[in-house]
């Protein structure tokens, strides 16, 4: 299966929060989340696509970065690989990435990998951060 | 037993190439549809393990190739750096991965095998999913897992390929922090 990447800027849906519990702490320099909605199976036939797009963005300047998996329904270990690259990489230069993962397979996964201690994450792109 | 005998038997023979791996989540969730009462939450698990075992297998597979064409010190870990947006592909005369998928009333046991030159002492030791170590290193998740989700893990390794046997029990919903 092919893997969509669709990149807004527009935060309107988030209604300003972005980041964790301190929300809008981050500060971007576009002023606005950049969101990036993620539409397939990760694993290691499409995660260089995901690494890439997701470097590319924190190399233009993007601090605030929120990565929407709600059309996700499969994440192998190469996916979890390229979050956690992704976050040291954008923590390492002020930046925050915050996921939105309903309830479901890769919700279950990062529970059992603990990795949802970790991450900031949403259950939808509206609700509030639970970490 | 009556019980043990296969309600399933599923054998492919594939390509070293990334691009099957859908079509191995599609089979071995197929072939778990045979065991009534296994979980959901199971099937999942069996396709996250036949995922990351066919993936070990493919990169083996690989391995093995690049040693004969370019000689044995060049045969080392697949680095994926060097290409990072297209879908990693491995060396022309890779072998192909043998998937062995077989449900019975007790569960799945799924055995995925490569040609590839064996396990080395690294690949058997191997952090549980939830060290802290897991968030320095971008790879390295894949067996830790395997172990983690699989009931029964067996690796039958030599210098002539690796045979990954895993089986997942039809025992109800795994622990879930959700």
């Amino acid at each position: 299966m092919e893997l969509s990447l669709t990149t807004t800027r527009a935060d309107s849906r988030l209604d300003g929060r972005v980041g964790g519990p301190t929300g809008g702490r981050v500060r971007d320099p576009t002023g606005t989340a950049t969101i990036v909605e993620v539409d397939g199976a990760i694993d290691i036939a499409s995660s260089p696509r995901l690494r890439s797009r997701l470097v590319d963005l924190i190399d233009e300047g993007c601090r605030a970065l929120v990565v929407d998996f709600t059309r996700v329904g499969f994440v192998d270990s190469t996916g979890l690989g390229v979050l956690i690259g992704v976050r040291r990489r954008l923590r390492a230069v002020g930046g925050e990435l915050t996921l939105v993962v309903p309830p479901g397979e890769v919700r279950d996964l990062l529970a059992v990998t603990e990795l949802d201690t970790i991450f900031t994450i949403r259950e939808s792109a509206t609700s509030p951060t639970e970490h | 037993m009556a019980s043990d005998a296969p309600t399933a038997v599923v054998e492919l023979t594939l390509p070293s190439d990334p691009r099957y791996l859908a079509l191995v989540r599609v089979v071995v969730a197929a072939t778990a549809g045979a065991v009534p009462s296994l979980a959901d939450s199971r099937v999942a698990d069996l396709k996250l393990v036949a995922t990351e075992l066919f993936a070990n297998a493919m990169e083996a597979n690989w391995r093995s190739a690049r040693s004969r064409s370019e000689g044995p010190r060049r045969g080392g870990r697949v680095e994926y750096d060097t290409h990072p947006v297209a879908r990693p592909v491995g060396p022309e005369g890779s072998a192909p991965v043998v998937v062995t998928c077989r449900a019975d009333a007790s569960g799945v046991t799924l055995t995925v095998s490569d040609s590839g030159p064996g396990l080395d002492a690294d690949d058997e030791v191997h952090p549980p999913v939830e060290d802290p170590e897991r968030l320095i290193h971008e790879r390295g998740l894949g067996i830790p897992l395997i172990q983690y989700l699989a009931d029964k893990v067996d690796y039958d390794s030599g210098p002539g390929g690796t045979s990954a046997t895993v089986f997942v029990a039809d025992r109800g919903e795994r622990r879930s922090g959700t």
